[in-house]
């Protein structure tokens, strides 16, 4: 009796454990296949979403190069950063005795005079202008993005959003007049010639163009019955921008910053052309100062020119390629527009 | 507001008052990185003064006084006529003037060369839409728009313009002109002096630098021009043109294009920053005597004056350039109204 007692109170807190609250591993058949439905559904509905995305990328083939450009050249980056070993054939600004060779399968892109492996600087300088790219396109979107939203969403007059937004609009009105490359290289000049002070230079310039685009696709949003849903089933204001209008005028906006890293790099690399901010060759090469020290060499040996300004060009395409592909997949207008059944459908709707 | 004359005096006189904020601006963010980011720019000027000699170079440009001291005795005399000096003491103000003209004819000539390769590659991408010819009009703009100017112009002056035995810097081959150059714009003081040889010789020299501003520019014409094209096509006009038996290149160039080509004006307007901003690597690299290569100088030399007196001259020419695209627009769109 005391042998088959024993076990029945070691049960009792067992089962009082499954009274309490279901654990993950203890849940009921039947709620636990209900949480497995939902990650199920969620899983296949990215994963219908991934297939989409390929597929329209895939109509669209100059699209699908640019993501599968930009892909690559983002590992690349990563991987100079993480693991140089594997992307760098050499170390980057390392002399050897291979003066001035010609592209050959040791040194893809040739050497420059003193035998640095003119490949293996170019690939070393991918991290410094997709981050310079990446971050001042992103500053610029979250800033400028946030003042556009502000702007467009209490722009009534008379009150004091309505101040604040018409003084955010004039002030990026005039900013935008300003002659912006101009104006970023005088002021990388003066600020003290660093990474930092391009940085700088540069996104005084860039972020009113972001509170344009936001302006405009909050003004077109915030009137659309679901807004006014949300208003009329009392919802708070900040919450309907942030969960309603927000979310739709992000796809624009993230269109333009894909396609905005590509403008970015070109300037950034401007500007270390004209004002020597990283002198080549120096511990980090850079595009635009590669190009700007090895230009004397461009009719005698053009490699070391051209690959660097190659890899500038690819770079740029590749995000804008990318970018005009996102806009057909985001936005149905422009995939209307651009399509004969677009037309078609038009027309079918005006003689409705 | 309407359409008369005293309503386009009205909107360029609005658009002119404009002007008054973005040069305050302008002047108050590039002064204020000059001289608070620079604290005695007499050290980078003169590396190898003494103490004293900079304390004395610091006196004579004014600058132990407080920065808002500087700024309005600057300010004033901007306003005088006197854009101060640069280090070696050359008065910023009339170099400006004599190179402006030349960045002009240099400005206008690429935009002549957008208008002319520009547009109509649009229409021929808006006309293969989804075909080979679109694909290729896009590969070809996306390249410009994908080229730095810088890169673009030092290929151009270093392997193009020799293998096409293009002359690759100056105005003319030889300088000075046997004219008076009273322009300062070369074609057009060639054509003055009525010498053709020196004016041919102008206009060879003008192709390269040219030609590399517009490609790097073009892509934004071609793609509206495009994508406004595009709009058009399916419209009843331009059905009821081809019905009429009119042939295809009159439909697309006289009928579609015309009305396409107004949201294409608009966008030529912005392109007058990057036009204006690229003559600063394209002067340089072409050696054109003009405000960009002085832009270029300036920027580089810790000229501040000169760069300041430089980024004014520019942001006037963003501000122009957009108000003449805007009053094109009306001349071309019969329904817009000047405000």
């Amino acid at each position: 009796m005391a042998g088959s007692g024993s076990p029945a109170p070691s049960a009792a807190p067992d089962e009082g454990a499954r009274a309490r609250g279901p654990s993950a591993d203890t849940l009921p058949p039947a709620r636990r296949s209900a949480r497995a439905d939902a990650v199920a559904a969620a899983a296949s509905q990215i994963r219908r979403g991934v297939v989409s995305f390929l597929r329209i990328l895939w109509a669209n083939p100059l699209s699908f190069v640019g993501f599968v450009l930009v892909v690559v050249i983002a590992v690349m980056a990563f991987l100079a950063v993480v693991a140089p070993g594997l992307v760098l054939l050499y170390p980057p600004n390392q002399l050897s005795t291979a003066y001035h060779e010609a592209p050959s399968w040791p040194h893809p892109f040739g050497t420059d005079e003193l035998g640095r492996d003119i490949y293996s600087n170019v690939v070393a300088a991918l991290p410094i202008d997709l981050a310079i790219g990446f971050s001042v396109a992103g500053i610029s979107l979250v800033a400028g993005g946030a003042l556009g939203l502000v702007a467009g969403y209490w722009d009534r007059p008379g009150t004091l959003g309505g101040v604040v937004s018409v003084t955010i609009m004039r002030l990026a009105d005039i900013f935008l007049s300003f002659p912006s490359l101009v104006l970023a290289l005088a002021i990388a000049a003066s600020i003290g010639r660093t990474v930092d002070g391009a940085i700088v230079a540069v996104l005084v310039t860039w972020w009113p163009y972001y509170v344009r685009l936001a302006r405009g696709e909050v003004l077109s949003v915030k009137h659309q019955p679901y807004v006014m849903a949300a208003r009329a089933a009392g919802v708070r204001e900040g919450r309907i921008l942030l969960r309603h209008v927000l979310r739709n005028v992000l796809e624009p906006l993230v269109v333009y910053f894909t396609m905005d890293v590509g403008t970015v790099i070109v300037v950034i690399s401007t500007i270390f052309y004209v004002v020597q901010v990283l002198p080549y060759p120096s511990a980090t090469p850079e595009w635009g100062s590669m190009i700007q020290f090895y230009q004397s060499f461009l009719s005698t040996y053009p490699w070391t020119v051209l690959a660097p300004g190659l890899a500038i060009f690819v770079t740029v395409l590749a995000f804008s390629l990318l970018g005009d592909g996102l806009r057909d997949i985001l936005d149905p207008r422009s995939r209307r527009a651009q399509s004969e059944a677009g037309s078609a459908m038009l027309v079918a709707r005006a003689e409705e | 507001m309407g359409r008369s004359l005293t309503d386009l005096a009205v909107f360029v006189a609005k658009r002119l008052l404009f002007l008054i904020p973005v040069l305050f601006g302008v002047i108050v963010i590039t002064f204020f990185f000059t001289h608070v980011a620079v604290s005695n720019p007499c050290a980078v000027w003169f590396p190898r003064a003494k103490p004293a000699q900079l304390a004395q170079c610091a006196i004579t440009f004014g600058l132990h006084q407080p920065l808002y001291v500087q700024f309005f005795k600057y300010t004033a005399n901007l306003i005088d006529g006197n854009w101060g000096n640069s280090p070696a003491g050359v008065p910023v103000l009339p170099v400006i003037a004599v190179a402006l003209p030349a960045t002009l004819e240099l400005v206008l000539a690429s935009l002549v060369l957008m208008v002319l390769i520009g547009i109509p590659l649009g229409v021929v991408a808006a006309q293969y839409s989804g075909r080979l010819g679109d694909h290729l009009v896009r590969i070809f703009y996306l390249s410009g728009w994908a080229t730095p100017t810088y890169l673009g112009a030092v290929v151009a002056a270093i392997l193009i313009g020799p293998f096409l035995g293009l002359p690759t810097g100056g105005e003319y081959t030889s300088t000075p002109p046997p004219f008076a150059q009273v322009t300062h714009m070369s074609v057009v003081d060639a054509l003055l002096a009525g010498n053709l040889p020196w004016a041919g010789d102008a206009l060879v020299h003008l192709i390269l630098p040219a030609s590399v501003l517009a490609f790097v520019n073009m892509g934004i014409a071609t793609r509206m021009t495009r994508s406004s094209m595009l709009e058009v096509l399916p419209l009843d006009f331009v059905n009821s043109a081809r019905m009429k038996g009119l042939s295809e290149f009159v439909v697309l160039y006289k009928h579609a294009l015309r009305n396409a080509l107004i949201s294409t004006t608009t966008v030529l307007g912005v392109t007058a920053g990057g036009l204006l901003s690229g003559t600063v690597i394209v002067e340089e690299v072409f050696a054109w005597p003009g405000i960009g290569s002085y832009a270029f100088s300036a920027i580089t030399g810790y000229n501040f004056s000169g760069t300041i007196g430089v980024v004014i001259v520019f942001a006037i020419g963003v501000v122009i350039g957009n108000m003449i695209a805007d009053i094109l627009y009306g001349v071309l769109d019969p329904r817009v109204e000047w405000r």
